[in-house]
């Protein structure tokens, strides 16, 4: 079910009748009832495997537990489970044709079919909130004891399709409690599904438009048009993302619940690294919390935090997706971390830079590393590694010609970079919530009307294939 | 007035019953239909797909939600929203 559907705004509505209407004891059953049905909307098979992950891995919390010293042993047997799931799900496809490729280059010829397997919707969030609360027992916290607070807490339905990864800690103690309906909240989630919707609609749907377009043809666009296309994706995918991520907030916000945000207006990062810490927050603070701190860190020597950081850039970026492109993007982020911190390490310049308060410097920082992210981006669109080297190769192969077609992109862009900047100077929530409520309408009826004027079709989200 | 109240907790009831049997009759006949196509044993045409139930589990909704406020009119707001049992069980504790 999609956020930017009719069928969700009913969903949405039943929800909040239900929840808000039944007894406190049962919300929790009503939060699971609730969540099973949407997952159950794309495909109602995989409602099975959602409730055998669920109930196994808090079986495992709850042994580990009662069983401190066969502790080690649950953690394995839970977190094995997991990594099947996501496995074969998501990665079969991706190691069989692989195989089959290495194979065929060394001379053998194969020829085993591999089935198409429809990937279970969220399954990368979900699995990865199930192996942070099983992390987070083995390390000490008390495991939860009842069932359906916990199935309440990975199903939650406003970030099971796509996130942001919720941590046990941020989400059972507000399910345990009682969700008290609170006239600001509610305003601040409406203002929040708006927002979302007008990222989603206005700006992702459009310019993805233009940017399918590119990516469907890449040898037909060259100079300006590939150029455009570039930006656009960088912007089309943080619209895309980050509206999501504002509807499902709203939604908690109007069942009274509150979910940490998930993007902190990334383009403005003046290094790579500040990128990560304003970019899918949630999933680059799981990787940090329980892999790269896993795997050592930064405590380890030199060299072995700079293993550490590449190990786990090439995993994240193996998360998004089975293709080559993928882990290609994650290693390019490797690197440029990896970078960064060397020329920290090595050259006093690059130290004091981040601590430099010139406005000059700072821009040029910015501009500097949207460029790197985009770079980045082209290589997370493209279907291949080839495809990816003609859209860059293109913007260098022809003059910079201005297409009367690509004005309303620009303007696009041109908004959306305003807005990007504007949002880091300006709290326009808070702002919005101050207002009187003619006002609040007014603003509802302009979204309705952006809204109508560009829907096309219900587009789905990009972090619904991850 | 008890009868009223009896009729309105039935209403209730029903209400969740028939809400957790469109939950489970979806992965459920899911599972029939498969087994069914693979067997050959038996034939099984499933009746009803999910976005046919939102239109009805919305109006379920709407009379739960009415139901409710009738109660509360009814009845000690504590009583509807579950917190004299729970405070009568933490008690008897």
């Amino acid at each position: 079910m999609l956020f930017n559907s009719a069928n969700y705004a009913i969903f949405l509505i039943t929800a909040l009748l239900l929840f808000w209407s039944s007894p406190r004891r049962i919300r929790v059953y009503v939060i699971v009832g609730l969540s099973f049905y949407f997952y159950m909307y794309s495909y109602p098979i995989y409602f099975f495997l959602l409730a055998i992950l669920t109930l196994f891995n808090f079986a495992m919390g709850l042994e580990m537990s009662r069983r401190p010293q066969s502790a080690r042993l649950y953690l394995t047997l839970a977190l094995t489970l997991d990594l099947l799931s996501i496995a074969f799900y998501k990665y079969a496809n991706f190691a069989a044709h692989t195989l089959q490729s290495m194979l065929g280059f060394v001379g053998v010829k194969t020829n085993f079919v591999v089935a198409e397997i429809t990937l279970p919707l969220g399954i990368s969030f979900f699995t990865f909130q199930m192996m942070s609360y099983i992390i987070n027992t083995y390390r000490g916290e008390r495991a939860e004891e009842s069932f359906w607070n916990f199935a309440a807490y990975v199903s939650f339905f406003p970030h099971l399709a796509a996130g942001p990864i919720l941590r046990p800690t941020t989400m059972l103690p507000q399910i345990k409690g009682e969700q008290h309906y609170d006239e600001e909240q509610v305003v601040r989630g409406m203002f929040l599904i708006a927002q979302g919707l007008i990222k989603k609609i206005a700006f992702a749907d459009y310019l993805g438009s233009y940017v399918d377009k590119v990516y469907a043809a890449p040898a037909d666009y060259h100079g300006l048009a590939a150029l455009i296309a570039v930006y656009a994706y960088a912007f089309q995918i943080y619209f895309d993302f980050s509206g999501y991520t504002d509807i499902a907030i709203g939604c908690s916000k109007l069942l009274g619940f509150q979910i940490p945000i998930n993007f902190d207006l990334p383009y403005i990062s003046k290094s790579p690294r500040e990128f990560w810490r304003r970019w899918h927050i949630s999933l680059s603070s799981w990787l940090r919390d329980y892999l790269y701190i896993s795997l050592g860190g930064n405590r380890k020597g030199r060299w072995r935090t700079h293993f550490n950081m590449m190990t786990t850039m090439v995993l994240g970026g193996l998360w998004h997706g089975a293709n080559w492109t993928f882990v290609l993007w994650g290693t390019y982020h490797g690197i440029l971390i990896s970078a960064q911190r060397f020329l920290e390490e090595q050259f006093e310049f690059f130290r004091r830079l981040s601590a430099k308060k010139s406005a000059v410097l700072s821009a040029l920082a910015t501009v500097f590393t949207f460029h790197l992210v985009c770079l980045g981006w082209v290589l997370f669109r493209s279907k291949s590694i080839s495809q990816a080297g003609t859209v860059l190769g293109n913007i260098f192969r022809a003059a910079f010609v201005w297409n009367s077609a690509q004005t309303p992109i620009v303007l696009m862009l041109a908004l959306a970079v305003i807005s990007h900047v504007m949002r880091s100077k300006w709290d326009m929530e808070s702002w919005y919530v101050r207002m009187p409520a003619p006002v609040q309408a007014f603003g509802y009826a302009c979204v309705t009307i952006v809204i109508y004027l560009f829907f096309t079709t219900e587009q789905r989200f990009i972090y619904f294939q991850f | 007035m008890s009868v009223v109240r009896l009729v309105l907790k039935l209403i209730v009831g029903l209400i969740y019953a028939v809400l957790a049997a469109i939950l489970l009759y979806f992965p459920f006949a899911q599972i029939l239909a498969y087994v069914a196509r693979e067997t050959r044993l038996f034939q099984f045409q499933q009746t009803l797909q999910v976005e046919d139930s939102l239109l009805p589990c919305l109006g379920l909704a709407v009379i739960y939600f009415v139901v409710s406020v009738i109660r509360r009119m009814l009845e000690p707001a504590a009583d509807v929203l579950g917190e004299n049992s729970k405070n009568q069980s933490d008690d008897s504790k």
